[in-house]
């Protein structure tokens, strides 16, 4: 019993001092040490594998990346006899990350007794399991303890994708919405101006007080609600799939759920949105998802399914290991990969950037319409996006680039990594095109706002 | 089960969980105790320190050392904060923590008596190990941050010492010392025109020397802006060209013309100014203080810089804390210096080492050269901790329980020595038990469900649990040995009978 070796050490050096000074009453109280080592040894932990039940409730067990999940513990006494210390630690998947409340507890139950703890993880894009909950009861005294797993009942894994039913949308406004008006006047609700009088302007908009004041022709305008074309862009190679730690979002989820966010914002505004996924090309597969601009429910869903089909491309190449060329895991490189077994594949996204792939880019530039406006969510963890973006502005198109900051300072090789990305919205920034640099503190619905302003300030130019 | 159930005999090292989240919040914060238990474990510890002290005098003075050992738990943890306020707070308030937990218990000892000498020991440990109860900070390294503060707080003093000991120096007495070695006399105290020439020309680019020295090293592209440190460059180039024409160039023309006016006669009206300047000691002596000053600078930037410019810059803040408690012991030195000087020159075994020293450098320094070696004193006394660590007596991760175990064993022992009675003895020994049981179970709740779990429930029980066992403990133990007392007058079979006991209970619970 190692924890009690400090008290009988006591208790011998409080001996020994009772017959150095030969003080009698020191011996006797050396005694009382021991009694407690005595205590110790005639306690056992109590064996609960039939004597607990656990029920975990997950709420709600669907939801979209990104959603806070309440997870609800019971734990009842189900056996005789009172559990004066039982410590219970809740399966949570490694992946996610526990944002609220404790998983963790140290209980004393009585029998029929039961006890409840709440905490709320953070889902991410996928579908997670919780593992048994281990629980430990230890001896009214602490010397022995019993450690095991039980098998709880209820709820037992997270599934988050980007769905209709699922989407933040409804209970919320994105910062997309409203926001894109073009500036010109024309029909409309909102007064705009005036101006003189054309033949042909309908009755309805002359200005009459202005012309019973000053006998002058005068036409109302109204601002126009124009419906844009946008095209939104997701980074789901696995150079993008990386991560500030393990239990952070990837690059890869971050962008699709700011995505997912901008185009319902540009949805519900009746604009034109359509999806690229810049992907890994492998031999016969395409560089690029594509769903053309479009608009309605019917066409919100086939956005949804191709930032969810993104998502799935990250997972299996989660599945599948480290891409060729890879650095070793372990490695300071930078980021965490994925869930944390796969290592950035930058040396294969950057061989990507070859005459190969510019010619599927210009497959690309070919599909979109010239007023089409294009917002690329990316990290920006290596150079693929950044030539994309230019070969997109080079063809005339307005681009704005939001970027999720996946880097940390903790290594030599994230701070690496992060000078890395800052060089590349710098350089974008220089070459005209607008980075919004998303910070993991920054609220999503302000990043949008900025990404809506910097394409209503674009229209204003035009206009 | 999806594994197998495993039993342990001891207390459970190690989590109920895996998980990286939970490993990394724990490896911090595995150290501390619970607020139940610590509340239990701390008030149960002070008050019967405070019983086993007796009161009064031994009362304060347990009370007082656990005051200072909490100050000096407090202090060791909030050194190394990041935090500019707490920093220079927490750095002179470590000095006077460890200075007070090792003359506080001395003082004591000396002028009241040796029990209270020991209660006031014990009491410092019991301060130490309650508020490290809650201190996360030692398990994520506060001694070795403060012993590095310590470190640099003995450079930067060191450096002020040589610093005030090059402007203070006694160049006539350097000189008269170090002249049976180097003839450097004729420097200091020339003997003929000839050689108080040469020696004041010789002072003189000594003196300019040291400017120079000075001036080259001074790092001001390192600290400037590079556009105020092309203009403090510009400034200071300028200083030395004029240093340099006024004690290089000026003192050779001075002395042709004094060498001039001995030689020739010419120029009677000035000759005896010219012999003023080039003849006196005391120019001669500034001169060379002045070379000495600017070399020590130099070597001081040159020492800052091998470290490294950012050594400077090394978070958390510590040049502000150490540059106020570099201040305060040069005030404090030179308002109370002589006395200082003057005691320990009459306490001086050898009779010549103090006063010497005196003479030489001057008190001032001296007594900075003193404060460098209580400083390196206080080190030493922090060594301890991690020395104990790595000896297994006071591990990192249950060092606080022991702490207390410790100091009330110390208490109790000391009572009973101070013939304290039967109950005093029994009720220090008693609780410390307890209290180290409650905070080393309540170490092991943290370390299995965090510093923040939903819930908290058993430490409460198991405190009740031991406090139960520990009332019986005094009581089995009271009775035992009067019973002992009773049976046969006098102590000795007493004293046979409860050695036998112990190690035969011990070695039968140890296996």
């Amino acid at each position: 019993m190692p924890r009690w070796h400090v008290v009988v050490g006591a208790s011998l050096s409080v001996a020994a001092v009772g017959v150095w000074s030969l003080t009698p009453v020191l011996l006797v109280a050396a005694m009382v040490p021991l009694g407690f080592v005595a205590y110790g040894a005639v306690t056992t932990a109590t064996v609960i594998d039939d004597r607990i039940r656990v029920t975990r409730s997950v709420t709600p067990a669907r939801t979209h990346p990104g959603g806070v999940v309440g997870v609800e513990i019971a734990v009842e006494h189900v056996g005789d006899g009172p559990v004066p210390d039982l410590r219970i630690v809740d399966g949570v998947p490694d992946a996610l990350s526990v944002v609220e409340g404790s998983p963790r507890a140290a209980l004393g139950l009585h029998p029929e007794e039961t006890a409840t703890l709440e905490y709320a993880v953070r889902a991410r894009s996928g579908e997670f399991s919780f593992s048994e909950p281990r629980v430990r009861t230890t001896s009214l005294s602490g010397v022995s303890t019993y450690t095991t797993t039980v098998e709880a009942d209820g709820d037992d894994r997270i599934s988050a994708r980007f769905g209709a039913d699922a989407s933040p949308v409804s209970d919320r406004t994105t910062g997309m919405v409203g926001t894109l008006t073009a500036d010109s006047g024309g029909e409309g609700v909102t007064f705009y101006g005036t101006r003189e009088y054309r033949p042909g302007d309908p009755m309805s908009r002359i200005d009459w007080r202005q012309y019973a004041e000053r006998r002058e022709l005068t036409t109302v305008d109204y601002r126009q609600q124009e419906a844009i074309e946008a095209v939104v862009v997701v980074d789901a190679r696995a150079a993008a799939a990386v991560a500030a730690d393990e239990t952070a979002p990837t690059g890869v989820e971050l962008s699709a759920h700011a995505a997912n966010e901008a185009i319902d914002g540009l949805v519900t505004t009746h604009n034109r949105v359509g999806v690229v996924t810049l992907e890994d090309g492998g031999a016969g597969d395409r560089e690029f998802g594509w769903v053309a601009p479009g608009s309605g429910p019917d066409h919100r869903s086939r956005l949804r399914a191709e930032l969810n089909r993104a998502l799935d491309i990250e997972r299996v190449t989660d599945a599948t290991g480290p891409a060729e060329g890879a650095p070793d895991p372990g490695t300071e490189s930078g980021p965490v990969s994925g869930s944390g077994s796969v290592p950035p594949s930058a040396g294969r996204a950057e061989r990507r950037s070859s005459a190969a792939a510019r010619l599927e880019l210009a497959e690309l530039v070919d599909r979109l319409t010239p007023r089409a406006q294009v917002i690329v969510f990316t990290p920006l963890c290596d150079a693929v996006p950044a030539d994309v973006t230019r070969t997109l502005q080079a063809a005339g198109h307005d681009v704005s680039v939001c970027t999720p900051n996946v880097t940390t300072t903790t290594t030599a090789g994230m701070t690496l990594a992060g000078i890395e990305r800052a060089s590349r919205c710098a350089a974008l920034r220089t070459d005209g095109v607008t980075v919004i640099d998303w910070e993991p503190t920054d609220r999503l619905t302000v990043v949008l706002e900025r990404v809506a302003r910097s394409m209503t300030a674009r229209a204003t130019v035009e206009t | 089960m999806s594994t197998g159930p495993d039993v342990d005999a001891g207390n459970g090292e190690g989590p109920v969980s895996g998980g990286r989240r939970a490993g990394a919040e724990r490896a911090l914060t595995a150290t501390t105790v619970p607020p139940q238990a610590a509340l239990v474990a701390g008030v149960l510890a002070v008050a019967a320190l405070v019983v086993v002290a007796g009161g009064g005098v031994a009362g304060g003075a347990a009370l007082g050392g656990v005051a200072v050992g909490a100050l000096l738990a407090g202090t060791v943890a909030t050194v190394a904060v990041d935090r500019p306020v707490r920093a220079l707070v927490a750095g002179p308030g470590l000095l006077v923590a460890v200075g007070a937990a090792v003359s506080g218990p001395i003082v004591a000892g000396v002028l009241v008596g040796p029990h209270v000498g020991w209660v006031a020991a014990g009491g410092v440990l019991v301060g130490v190990g309650v508020a490290r109860f809650r201190l996360a900070a030692f398990g994520a390294g506060a001694v070795e941050s403060a012993l590095e503060w310590l470190a640099r707080l003995v450079v930067v003093v060191t450096l002020a010492t040589v610093l005030v000991g090059a402007v203070t120096l006694e160049v006539d007495r350097v000189v008269a010392v170090a002249g049976g070695v180097v003839p450097i006399e004729p420097l200091v105290a020339p003997t003929s025109a000839g050689g108080a020439i040469v020696g004041f020309v010789a002072a003189c680019w000594l003196a300019y020397g040291g400017v120079w020295l000075g001036a080259v090293a001074t790092p001001v592209e390192s600290v400037l802006s590079p556009a105020r440190a092309a203009r403090v460059d510009t400034a200071l180039l300028r200083g030395v060209t004029v240093v340099g024409g006024v004690l290089g160039v000026g003192s050779v023309l001075v002395a042709a013309a004094y060498a001039v006016s001995v030689s020739a006669g010419v120029g009677a009206p000035v000759a005896p100014v010219l012999a003023g300047v080039v003849d006196s000691p005391a120019l001669r002596i500034a001169l060379l203080r002045l070379a000495a000053a600017g070399a020590a600078v130099a070597a001081a930037v040159t020492l800052v810089k091998a470290a490294g410019a950012r050594t400077v810059g090394t978070r958390p803040t510590w040049l502000p804390s150490t540059l106020l408690v570099t201040a305060v012991a040069l005030g404090g030195v030179l308002v109370v210096g002589d006395e200082v000087g003057a005691t320990l020159a009459a306490a001086d075994p050898t009779g010549w080492a103090v006063s010497g020293a005196v003479s030489v450098v001057g008190a001032t320094v001296v007594g900075l050269s003193l404060v460098v070696v209580g400083l390196i004193a206080t080190g030493a006394v922090l060594l301890l901790w991690p020395v104990t660590a790595a000896a297994g007596v006071l591990p990192p991760r249950s060092a606080a329980p022991r702490l207390l175990l410790f100091g009330l064993v110390l208490a109790a022992a000391s009572a009973a020595v101070a013939d304290g009675g039967v109950v005093r003895p029994l009720l220090g020994v008693t609780a410390g038990v307890a209290a180290w049981d409650i905070a080393d179970h309540g170490i092991g709740v943290t370390a299995d469900v965090g510093r923040t779990p939903a819930r908290r429930d058993g430490t409460v029980v198991h405190a009740g649990a031991s406090l139960l066992v520990g009332v019986g403990g005094v009581v089995g133990a009271g009775l035992a040995y009067a019973a002992l007392t009773n049976a046969v007058p006098g102590s000795l079979l007493t004293a046979v009978v409860s050695a036998i006991a112990v190690v035969v209970l011990a070695v039968l619970l140890s296996r």
